[in-house]
């Protein structure tokens, strides 16, 4: 194998790849990248086996890619990261010699690298999925973005470290829990009705795949199969295993009804808990207590040793009873910095059930649900 | 301890306190029984389980020991030494009632009283004071106070801190009276001429004094300049200087048992190797089950779950603890977690001794609620539960799977400390 590539060209596809890289493996090929080029093209890969990414860059004048014999290679993956950030030149030659040593050339520096065979690289899984399902690059970030937080970090339940997608009735629902909070989002979407879908993936793959999805308009394709779902975004392919078993059903521990509602401005409500958790650490497992009282809400906490905090939040809007709560601050912060909206409304029912967050004016699109704490 | 006025420190020993305490629960020892003479005791032994030789020596009367019995002995080797050695099982609960009424009765004598163990104590009182005008003789009046009442023979060291205390408690043992008090004045000669071996607290580092600094006595110790001890012992150094020159900071902590805890942790050695990942289970439950009920009458609960495991042989194994993102004290949020770690670290072994721990600790003054469980149900219940066991015994209500062959906690609730109650 033998191509020159331009020197941002390649560390882009193999930074963007490097995501998907074995860290702590015994099989020393899954901590490499797979380089393949064909006359036409170069690919990159790394594959986990739990998750693979594919990035393929194709010959022209724009990505400096020439190729001058096919072939492939397996190459340590930190090492060739660090090593075409820190070549001199834009322009790298790369050829592969026999044994498997690999010889990266640019400017006056000259490498040679031992490789690995890339037979003994897996191979990604092959969809040929019926369907497919077509999504905004933005608007997929940002459904992760409001969901993905609130997977459970406790490997004793896998499926809950995973992301519910459900796609029925025209609507793709994504559904994350780790059993005290609850993050869920739908849209709709323009596909035929009978369409349906329901898996389980792996929250930290989704996670991963927002960080590599391009914020311009892009259309993102989705394929599933049993056993695994392949996101494509460009010239980038983002293959990730599902969790098997069945997800604990949601729908039932939403509340659909309330005693109490006020409407808050968003940034007001996050800075006055942020505030209140500067006192409630560790030790006070992250505590915050809310009064709602008339057309205030009180955010205070307080700990033996550090002191203690008052905050007054304005009501935009309140309907129902008074109510004092008390959560864990952490829990609110992180369902409301997963909202862009400027008026949220929170909804409760007493100090001991589980209340909501929703973006005030669009109700029906994300719902926040936490359970509070109960204090003795 | 106010710095004007001097205290003296009194440490208080048991002799032999299981065996004495089996030697004055039986009237035909007790009333043969004198303080100043040890040899009216019977040759007595408290062992493991006197059914088997292989059982082990816990405590032995002076009279055993004058004839070659030691603590720790195999029963077989101790009948070799002493054919005629009288063996009685261990009561570990009656022993722990009795340590409670001694130690009581040393708190009441004295202004100040820390416990250490469950025949050792420290007390403090004022010198000079009007109320203890004679420091031996208040100290000779409470040894008659346990006698008179427990039939229990103790030594008493008297000295200006903790340390000299359990040192001077040492040379009681060859004192007539059971009690000796080292004035401040007379603390370094009492100390310097005796061997290094009898420092108390040093474990391996007398060997290198001895070996290193060619130290015999604790005087010798006291000569090399600290910043050598410094250099050879790190942090210890220090301590080691100042003791060899009479000098222990530390005061006393009459609530040192009740300062809350940093974690809960029990552990069990198995009457055989098991094998089977389900055996195994049943005893990790009995155990998180302990545990958790011992966070719950403490009212704390703890974030980090730990389980350690020993292999056959009693060599080799490992211990591995999870963080959790919050705490809790109920079994059932808990025990995923331990057989995920078992699942990880176990490497098949056979498994001889299973240890369960929960740590980073929080009060329980607020509940954390849960969309899944009725968290507030649960915890009614494990304090129906708790009740229960408190009120008829640990064993009166326990998990089906503890009915198992491979279950311990029917034999585990009949026995303290690993001996029988």
């Amino acid at each position: 194998m033998q191509f020159t590539i331009r020197q941002n060209t390649l560390l882009n596809t193999i930074q963007t790849v490097s995501k998907a890289v074995a860290v702590r493996t015994t099989k020393q090929v899954l901590t490499g990248i797979l380089l393949q080029a064909t006359e036409k093209e170069l690919t990159a890969t790394a594959y986990d086996l739990d998750l693979g990414i594919q990035d393929t860059v194709p010959a022209n004048e724009e990505t400096g890619l020439r190729i001058a014999q096919p072939g492939q290679i397996v190459l340590p993956a930190r090492l060739l990261t660090d090593l075409v950030r820190k070549l001199p030149s834009s322009e790298i030659q790369v050829t592969v010699h026999t044994n498997y040593v690999t010889e990266i050339r640019a400017g006056s520096a000259q490498f040679h690298i031992h490789g690995i065979d890339a037979a003994e690289f897996p191979t990604l899984p092959v969809l040929h999925a019926p369907e497919t399902l077509q999504i905004s690059a933005p608007l997929l970030k940002d459904i992760i973005h409001t969901t993905g937080f609130a997977i459970s970090t406790v490997e004793a339940r896998p499926i809950l470290t995973g992301v519910h997608v459900e796609c029925k009735n025209q609507a793709l629902t994504f559904t994350a829990t780790d059993g005290l909070r609850l993050a869920t989002r739908t849209v709709r979407l323009e596909i035929p009705e009978e369409f349906a879908w329901n898996v389980v993936i792996p929250g930290k793959s989704l996670n991963e795949l927002a960080k590599i999805l391009p914020d311009d308009e892009q259309v993102v394709v989705v394929q599933f199969t049993d056993t695994h779902c392949l996101f494509q975004s460009g010239s980038t392919l983002f293959y990730t295993r599902l969790i098997e078993g069945t997800y604990p059903d949601t729908k039932r521990i939403i509340p659909k009804t309330y005693q109490t509602e006020v409407a808050v401005v968003l940034d007001d409500m996050l800075g006055a808990i942020d505030r209140a958790s500067l006192i409630a650490r560790e030790r006070e497992n992250h505590m915050v207590r809310m009064e709602v009282h008339d057309d205030v809400i009180n955010v205070s906490s307080s700990s033996p040793e550090l002191g203690h905090v008052l905050e007054s939040v304005g009501v935009v809007e309140k309907t129902g009873e008074d109510l004092f709560i008390a959560f864990n601050a952490r829990y609110v912060m992180d369902a409301l910095r997963a909202s862009s909206a400027a008026e949220v409304l929170f909804r409760f029912n007493g100090a001991n059930q589980p209340f909501t967050i929703v973006t005030r004016g669009d109700e029906s699109a994300a719902l926040q649900l936490i359970s509070p704490v109960l204090v003795r | 301890m106010s710095e004007w006025s001097e205290w003296i420190v009194g440490h208080i020993d048991m002799q032999s306190f299981y065996a004495s305490v089996e030697i004055a629960a039986d009237p035909r020892w007790a009333e043969r029984r004198q303080l100043e003479d040890d040899l009216t005791d019977p040759p007595l032994a408290v062992t493991g389980d006197p059914k088997r030789r292989s059982g082990i020596v816990l405590a032995a009367s002076p009279t055993a020991k004058r004839a070659g019995v030691d603590t720790a002995m195999r029963l077989g080797e101790a009948l070799q030494a002493c054919p005629r050695l009288v063996t009685v099982r261990p009561r570990m609960q009656l022993y722990l009632d009795i340590s409670v009424r001694v130690h009581d009765m040393v708190r009441m004598a004295f202004p100040l009283y820390e416990p250490f163990s469950v025949d050792e104590c420290f007390f403090a009182f004022p010198w000079p004071s009007d109320l203890f005008p004679d420091p031996v003789a208040a100290a000779r009046r409470l040894r008659e106070q346990i006698w008179d009442q427990f039939r229990i023979r103790c030594r008493i060291g008297l000295a200006p801190n903790k340390w000299c205390a359990k040192m001077a408690n040492k040379r009681a043992k060859k004192t007539p009276g059971g009690v000796v008090w080292w004035p401040r004045e007379r603390v370094l000669a009492e100390l310097h001429p005796l061997p290094v071996e009898e420092m108390w607290g040093l474990r391996r580092r007398a060997e290198v004094l001895k070996a290193q600094f060619g130290c015999r006595t604790i005087g010798d110790v006291a000569r090399i300049p600290v910043g050598r001890l410094r250099d050879a012992f790190g942090v210890w150094g220090e301590v080691i200087h100042r003791w060899a020159h009479g000098m222990d900071p530390s005061g006393m902590h009459p609530g040192t048992m009740r300062v809350p805890h940093q974690g809960f942790s029990n552990r069990t050695t198995l009457p055989r190797d098991y094998v089977e990942r389900a055996d195994i289970c049943v005893v990790v439950l009995e155990l998180l089950d302990e545990v958790c009920e011992r966070a719950r009458q403490a009212g704390q609960a703890g974030r980090r779950i730990g389980l350690g495991l020993t292999y056959e042989g009693l060599t080799g194994g490992f211990y591995r603890a999870k963080t959790l993102p919050w705490p809790t004290n109920r079994p059932e949020e808990l025990y995923p977690t331990l057989l995920a770690l078992l699942d990880r670290h176990w490497d098949g072994r056979g498994v001889r001794a299973v240890s369960v721990s929960l740590d980073m600790l929080t009060w329980e003054n607020s509940l954390q609620l849960s969309l899944f469980a009725d968290v507030p149900r649960r915890t009614r219940y494990w304090r129906t539960v708790d009740e229960i066991r408190a009120r008829f015994g640990e064993t009166a209500v326990m998990r089906a799977s503890s009915l198992l062959p491979a279950g311990q906690i029917r034999e585990r609730a009949r026995k303290i400390g690993g001996h029988w109650a």
